[in-house]
């Protein structure tokens, strides 16, 4: 009993401050103009029946969660001791494995499972070139989106003004521009010890987007679109779709690819260093400022090159790119693949971009066999369940700092280094 | 005989607390030099002075003629210095071997070509720095161990790995910050053997210890600090009798 005295609690102290919201209803009455407060259970009854898959699912990762810890089934299946070694054999296939199955989908998909995809791919891009400064070399940074939404703007502008700028010139040219931004963003706080880094790259993510919202040649609110010469275009029978797939795909090969062979040389393991012991790196001639310049600069690097990359498949760009939403969500997205795991925040990406995606997509669905067998109050919740995915996430986000605080394929050695910090 | 690091009227003050004040002290090719001296002598301090995690506030640092004072701390291991720390300190989520191929970074090319295409200079780099990095492990007896995560290791074997860490940076002159602290006798007396053999390649080595017995038995010259002042230096039979020193550490005699 003892042990479920704190859940007890702590769900009668949500009723009581819920009470209001959910169970009464406010009346007004109109003869005279008064106001009365009437009890309406239906609200608090609509409501924690949507709640109930929700429920249901915390239930069964509850179950996971004790399965895998009698069974050791993370370890069993062992994506992340074989990947993170370099030495294994079979985890130097992998692409040729990955890569075949990923292109086969430019024609397994339909034309909006593709443009998601391709969405996925970007945000990929994004958790990978975040990983390498929060994850790697062990620096918060808050407002990441700033330089993707500076890679996209630029593309934006400059093909405005030059006419022909495609894609294909602009995200390499994107990519040193990005790096050179957050050189000069890091020089003067990368010099101090501490966390000045998240603060100032949170306030230039703030102050861009204002700045671009506010301004006549960026398109204020309503941002740029992209004209048709220099987006992602249908190529060779390949509709535009298609394209963007592919070309995205590619580039996520390609980044993986070089941050691997980054990881596993010289500069890797510096990287690693400062995050462990930063006085003992520098003591072991590991120039740590240099080492943490070059990780962030690449890191917004890679960004701005996205940012390329989605303007050219959506044909538009505006400020929400860099909310700061969108920063926080890259950062969860490498936080809940596993920090400084490559492959983990891969995973990461996909399942905070695709979850909620389908979870919308479900309510698309009622007329579907398997929802019209359901009985009605489930099937009621079922089709609810995408406005409460903020609320999925933050109960999965606990849930993850409480027994997978390494993330989901971060090594238990990176948890071991959280927990006794 | 050509001093290798000298340093002359080194002085670190935190707020009014003058932690090293004028110490002089040099230190030959292939020696081996302790500094003594009671808890909060400023040893340590003297210590991240001379490495470059300080920075100090007067004095000079010459390591082979060539003044560091004040250079980062990456800096002074490029010119042939390196050290360990009084509390441990690894890279705890690496392994044994890992911990050891990042210093070595100083000695490696990083040009992006041949590190993000593996060419084969580069992996033969990389296969020859892993067998030299065994080697390093070897000489300190923890090759068995190369691939386990060093937080996981036995407190004298994170220690030698530490000596090992540093070895890796090819220094001409090691720093060791009580590499004998909280061993029993038997492994103190593998301390000094190893410490005689780290000599033996030719480095020459400083030494922070309060173990009188590995002190007394290795030394060739001791400096004795007492609340950041040198008080004596000389051999050890000379310093063991000095009655500053014997003050410092015992207390004042009772004088009615």
């Amino acid at each position: 009993m003892a042990r479920w005295r704190p859940y007890l609690l702590g769900l009668l102290g949500v009723a009581a401050l819920t009470f209001p919201f959910l169970w009464l209803q406010l009346r007004p009455n109109t003869t005279d103009n008064t106001i009365q407060t009437a009890w309406a259970p239906e609200h608090g009854l609509q409501f924690f029946g949507d709640l109930l898959p929700v429920f249901l699912a915390a239930l069964l990762i509850w179950l996971g969660v004790r399965a895998n810890r009698r069974w050791r089934l993370s370890d069993t299946i062992a994506l992340t001791a074989a990947w993170q070694s370099a030495d294994k054999t079979w985890s130097r296939y992998w692409a040729w494995i990955a890569m075949p199955l990923v292109l086969c989908g430019t024609f397994g998909f339909g034309p909006s499972n593709l443009t998601l995809m391709t969405d996925v791919g970007i945000y990929m891009l994004l958790a990978l070139g975040l990983n390498i400064t929060v994850g790697m070399t062990g620096l918060l940074v808050l407002g990441y989106a700033g330089f993707y939404a500076f890679g996209a703007y630029f593309f934006a502008i400059t093909q405005q003004h030059a006419g022909f700028f495609p894609w294909w010139i602009a995200a390499p040219v994107a990519f040193p521009l990005g790096g050179l931004m957050g050189y000069l963003l890091g020089l003067p706080c990368l010099r101090l010890r501490g966390d000045y880094l998240a603060i100032v790259t949170l306030g230039f993510a703030e102050a861009f987007r204002e700045t671009i919202s506010n301004l006549d040649f960026t398109g204020g609110a309503q941002g740029l679109s992209i004209e048709a010469g220099n987006k992602l275009r249908g190529l060779a029978g390949l509709s535009h779709q298609q394209v963007a797939y592919v070309v995205v795909a590619l580039v996520v090969f390609l980044a993986v690819f070089f941050v691997q062979r980054l990881y596993h040389s010289p500069i890797g393991r510096a990287w690693v260093a400062i995050r462990e012991n930063e006085i003992a790196a520098s003591a072991v001639g590991v120039p740590v400022v240099q080492m943490k310049l070059f990780a962030f600069s690449l890191s917004a690097a890679i960004a701005a090159a996205a940012g390329v990359l989605s303007g050219a498949s959506d044909g538009f760009v505006s400020p929400t790119l860099c909310q700061f939403n969108q920063s926080i969500s890259i950062l969860a997205m490498v936080i809940l693949g596993g920090l400084g795991n490559t492959y983990g925040v891969l995973l990461g990406a996909a399942l905070l971009y695709l979850v909620p995606e389908y979870l919308k997509r479900v309510s698309m669905l009622q007329d579907s066999a398997f929802f019209t067998s359901l009985p009605d109050f489930l099937r009621a919740s079922f089709l609810h369940l995408a406005d409460y995915q903020f609320l999925i996430f933050g109960a999965v986000m606990v849930l993850m700092m409480l027994y997978r605080p390494q993330g989901l394929l971060g090594s238990t050695r990176r948890k071991e280094e959280i927990l006794h910090r | 005989m050509s001093a290798l690091l000298e340093t002359r009227g080194l002085s670190k003050t935190f707020g009014g607390l003058k932690a090293v004040q004028n110490v002089d002290l040099c230190v030959g090719a292939n020696r081996i030099v302790s500094v003594i001296g009671p808890n909060g002598a400023g040893k340590t301090t003297f210590f991240n002075c001379l490495s470059g995690i300080y920075r100090p506030d007067g004095g000079e640092i010459l390591l082979d003629g060539e003044n560091i004072a004040g250079r980062p701390p990456h800096q002074v291991c490029r010119r042939g210095m390196a050290r360990t720390f009084q509390n441990i300190r690894l890279f705890p989520e690496m392994t044994v071997l890992e911990n050891v191929l990042v210093a070595q970074f100083q000695h490696r090319s990083l040009s992006p070509f041949p590190l993000l295409f593996r060419s084969p200079k580069f992996c033969g780099s990389e296969h020859a720095c892993r067998e030299e990095a065994l080697g390093f492990l070897d000489f300190v007896g923890l090759r068995a161990h190369a691939d386990r995560i060093s937080s996981s290791l036995a407190y004298g074997q994170q220690r030698r790995l530490e000596i090992a860490r540093a070895l890796a940076t090819k220094p001409r002159l090691l720093l060791l910050d009580e590499p004998a602290a909280g061993m029993n006798p038997q492994e103190a007396i593998e301390m000094v053997q190893l410490i005689s053999r780290i000599r033996e390649r030719g480095l020459a080595i400083l030494l922070i210890e309060h173990h009188m017995k590995v002190v007394m038995t290795i030394s060739d010259e001791i400096l004795v600090l007492d609340h950041g002042v040198p008080i004596a230096r000389g051999a050890p039979q000379q310093v063991r009798n000095d009655p500053q020193v014997i003050k410092a550490y015992l207390g004042e005699e009772a004088t009615h």
